[in-house]
């Protein structure tokens, strides 16, 4: 079976997988007890019939009092197009909401896996090259110790450390507060037109170097608490495979024939060793890449970050079900995205495996 | 293969059954010992063996380690209150000498003496009596003292007539404390000798309540209006600090359940009294709002240095006032009086009046700012308490759910790996379906809707958690599914439930075990994420709830509250991880050799 079979048959595979997780999806919203639009009445006041036909009017609005079915294929629709309706509880539309939302949660997990990649990888060689030693069991330990702590505690005796102690880094937001309040965002650059007030097309751009340094200051000063959290979080499991997977390769056979052949060590390690280990390492950044937009509730809670994690637990608190179903959606099509796209990687990596 | 024998003769089976189970338990024995004395050689297993094991002690007798109820044990100490330790470290190690005890100078004078020792007493006219009455009850003691007033003749009115009764005492701490409690139960016009009617008294455990209890209230009407006043003067710094304002007590008898008081005697929170008394009934009801009007901090910070906190009062004339009163910043030793005025206010000539006042339990609590072994949280609750009990919620959850977990895990792998084809299909796609679904906010969506129940955790842990242990098992099980012996058991028809349970699943116990172990750390940060989250039994105190709780009012700086919880977690979690892997390489002994 070729390459091209192969994929057909796996991208068939996570369109059922897919349908499969919608209908979940659909079910486990659909047979939640708890109404969103309960909320919005006050039990104390009006009438109970005032509040009855309140209740019977958002329900038609969302749509809640059509029959089953139907709501299955408008939930079906709003899915597929990609549009997925409006938040109940804001008003809003899903998608524009989300877009809120996503570059927080690429800045901050994305900055944090690659990091925690890039440091795990190139510990977990390290470490593997050196096994045995007190560097090897000093490094195994720590990585064990920060991979097991809880998240949230980490996040907390950071805000203790760099924001109570010693007032380096700032514990909530994304940046300043004031900036939100009129004028008040810092002005990194202008652009004017050049020679009078008519726009002639030869515009200038000036930038403002206070205004530059205010602006990345804030960001850097929010983003770092985070950041380091959710690295310290994720680096250890990558260095516990990355050794783990190395030093089965550094014993295998071949690595001895290298050796014996004078291939320099360097070259040992990265060119023959680190790439047949990387097998199972591919697997999961792919998989943590494909939950990256899922966000880190936990992280994102401790420090108030507006991102994806912190949105959808206010949809679970608020009983936003569309908002909830539109998230799980789309984290699940990253998932089976991302482990095609393993599957197909290990093929280019590994030659002998065979697509079937 | 047992079956398969002929059996010849009952008895000789019997007794040849027995034999085997004796020579079989004898082999496990010498297994077993052999277990031991090879795990015992690591030393990292038995010391995450040791901690496992004080851990699980705490868990079972919670009690035993620790004094205060962790949820209802509330204002033991000042909120956010420091570890008492503290105070004898030197401020540049961080000690905090400035910090104040807890304190009881005025502890249930009771009354019970025929003779009022330990208190001034100053009246302004001949019509007042007072007399102790030892056997009167009001409060938590026996003795009462009965303040009357009583003019026989009608013609002229006396205007405010007043008792007062103060009493000294010394504050020690070069520190404010977090606030002065009093306490008075009074009775107007009724009786003190019996008690009964006193049962609904509001009491500090139950102030938290809501809805509050609505209470019907006997007083028989009053001749002459009373007011109460409780004051605090400091006597050294020269201050008067009002505890409670004027409170006037007329024959419309109106009981105050709750309310806060500023400075300038403003009302800032009050009660609604339903119906007022024409016959000798009052209802009260509690209106909406916060009992406690203060800002939670830990060192209140009012440039009069005076705050008042609550007022509690309800049933039958008889009242209870804790109340809260902050202090100055800049609290000194010194001397201070609690002092009662009860004034009746002789208005009309007309006729002859007469009124009097039952008090009891006039007492005077200092909630200090520093407390224990590891301080108090944000409603004053003993935070050691909180972190001895929440062991045993954290490992009670972590255990249970991973058995939950492996016990699927090993159902499935079992049967997906011995049947194959379309069972293994369709339970390897669940499992697929499973994993890519985001765990975490699939947790909290279901522990939201299922309720945040101890079980409910369990269970859902369990049920989330089994797929990469079903995965590993099925690997084994299709590789073991093609050994010689179990072609051997086939050859001799045996079932396929026989040779899943009898052959193949004593070759995976060891993965068991070692994933036992190694899960459990998983589902106990799981649990303190969720606690961490809110998503949990408030009832319950786990260390997840503590860190909810010290996030939720941002006592950050509070390290003695912030360190100890997740230190414990990750204690137990590395001490799951060192055990697991010294299982493994016991179990597996082929890993021995690598590492």
């Amino acid at each position: 079976m070729g390459f091209r079979s192969f994929l057909v048959k796996r991208v068939a595979i996570a369109v059922i997988m897919l349908f499969v997780v919608l209908s979940i999806n659909y079910a486990l919203f659909f047979v939640m007890p708890g109404d969103p639009a309960s909320l919005f009445i006050n039990p104390l006041r009006g009438s109970s019939e005032g509040r009855q036909e309140f209740l019977n009017r958002l329900r038609a609005r969302w749509g809640f009092d059509q029959p089953p079915e139907q709501r299955f294929l408008l939930y079906l629709k709003n899915m597929l197009s990609w549009s997925f309706g409006d938040s109940l509880i804001s008003g809003q539309s899903i998608s524009s909401e989300m877009l809120l939302r996503l570059w927080g949660t690429i800045e901050l997990m994305g900055g944090s896996t690659i990091l925690g990649i890039l440091i795990g990888v190139s510990l977990g060689v390290l470490v593997a090259y050196k096994r045995g030693g007190k560097f090897d069991s000093g490094m195994v330990t720590v990585s064990l110790i920060t991979y097991s702590l809880p998240v949230f505690w980490m996040g907390l005796v950071l805000i203790l450390i760099f924001t109570v102690n010693l007032g380096w880094f700032e514990s909530a937001g994304a940046f300043p507060y004031d900036w939100g309040l009129p004028g008040r965002w810092p002005v990194a650059y202008t652009v004017s037109a050049a020679n009078g007030t008519q726009w002639n097309g030869n515009t200038v751009m000036s930038i403002n170097p206070q205004g530059t340094i205010t602006l990345l200051s804030g960001y850097v000063s929010h983003l770092m608490l985070p950041l380091i959290t959710l690295t310290l979080f994720t680096y250890g499991g990558y260095l516990l495979l990355t050794r783990a997977t190395m030093i089965e390769a550094l014993t295998e056979d071949y690595i001895s024939t290298a050796r014996a052949k004078g291939v320099p060590e360097r070259s040992v390690i990265f060119r023959h060793a680190l790439k047949n280990a990387s097998l199972p390492l591919i697997t999961s950044v792919a998989l943590a890449f494909g939950f990256m937009i899922s966000g880190a509730i936990i992280t994102e809670g401790v420090f108030s970050w507006p991102g994806m994690g912190r949105w959808i637990f206010q949809a679970v608190t608020f009983n936003d079900y569309s908002v909830l179903q539109a998230a799980f959606y789309i984290i699940a099509v990253l998932v089976i995205l991302a482990n095609i796209i393993a599957d197909v990687l290990y093929g280019i990596i590994d030659p002998r495996i065979k697509y079937g | 293969m047992e079956s398969l024998i002929p059996e010849l003769n009952m008895g000789d089976h019997m007794s040849t059954s027995k034999r085997r189970r004796e020579t079989h338990l004898i082999y496990n024995l010498k297994r077993f010992a052999n277990f031991i004395g090879i795990f015992a050689r690591s030393p990292r297993g038995l010391l995450g063996l040791i901690i496992i094991g004080v851990f699980a002690l705490i868990a079972i007798f919670p009690s035993f380690f620790a004094a205060y109820d962790p949820v209802n044990g509330r204002s033991l100490a000042g909120w956010f209150a420091a570890p008492a330790w503290l105070k004898n470290v030197p401020p540049q190690l961080g000690g905090m000498p400035d910090r104040s005890s807890n304190d009881n100078p005025i502890l249930n004078s009771g009354f019970e003496n025929s003779t009022l020792t330990a208190w001034n007493f100053t009246s302004t006219d001949q019509f007042i009596h007072t007399t102790v009455v030892p056997e009167g009850n009001l409060g938590d003691h026996t003795g009462t003292v009965d303040v009357g007033f009583k003019r026989s003749e009608a013609g002229t009115a006396y205007g405010n007539v007043t008792v007062s009764l103060t009493q000294d005492f010394y504050y020690q701490d070069s520190g404010p404390p977090f606030s002065f409690r009093g306490s008075l139960v009074f009775l107007l016009n009724g009786t003190t000798t019996s008690s009964s009617h006193l049962e609904t008294r509001v009491n500090e455990s139950n102030r938290n309540q809501w809805p509050w209890p609505t209470y019907n209230i006997t007083v028989s009407a009053l001749d002459v209006p009373t007011k109460i006043t409780m004051y605090l003067v400091g006597l050294t710094v020269n201050r008067t600090l009002p505890m409670w304002p004027l409170r006037e007590q007329y024959t419309s008898y109106t009981p105050l359940g709750m309310y806060g008081m500023a400075m300038d005697g403003t009302y800032v929170n009050s009660f609604e009294t339903v119906s007022l008394l024409d016959s000798n009934e009052i209802i009260v009801r509690a209106s909406a709002g916060s009992w406690v009007d203060t800002d939670q901090t830990s060192e209140p910070i009012d440039s009069n240095g005076i705050r008042i906190g609550t007022m509690i009062s309800d049933q039958y004339g008889a009242k209870q006032f804790p109340t809260t009163v902050f202090f100055p910043k800049q609290a000194t030793p010194g001397w201070f009086r609690l002092g009662l005025n009860v004034t009746f206010v002789d208005k009309d000539p007309s006729k002859p009046a007469s009124s009097d006042v039952h008090l009891d339990t006039l007492n005077m609590r200092l909630l200090g700012t520093c407390w224990g072994i590891m301080g108090t949280d944000h409603q004053g609750r003993d935070l050691w308490s909180q972190l001895m009990y929440g062991a045993g919620i954290s490992l009670y959850v972590g255990v249970l759910s991973t058995i939950v977990a492996v016990a699927i895990g090993l159902a499935v792998g079992l049967m997906a790996g011995y049947l194959g084809r379309a069972v293994d299909e369709i339970l390897m796609r669940i499992c697929d379906v499973l994993l890519v679904l985001p765990g975490l906010p699939l947790l909290i969506v279901l522990v939201a809707v299922l309720g945040t129940s101890v079980n409910n955790l369990i269970i859902l842990l369990g049920v989330l958690g089994w797929m990469g242990f079903a995965r590993l098992v099925r690997s084994q099980v299709i590789s073991l599914r093609e050994r010689p012996f179990i072609e051997a058991a086939k050859a001799v028809g045996a079932s396929k439930t026989h040779i899943m349970v009898r052959h193949i699943l004593p070759n995976v116990m060891s993965l068991v075990y070692v994933t036992l172990a190694t899960t459990v750390p998983g589902n106990i940060v799981a649990e303190a994420s969720l606690g961490f989250l809110g998503f949990t039994d408030p009832n319950r105190m786990s260390w997840g709830l503590m860190l909810n709780n010290l996030n939720a009012n941002s006592a950050f700086q509070n390290w003695w509250w912030v360190i100890p919880p997740g230190l414990c977690i990750a204690l137990i979690a590395i001490a799951f991880i060192l055990f697991g892997y010294a299982l493994d390489e016991v179990l597996n002994p082929r890993l021995r050799l690598r590492r």
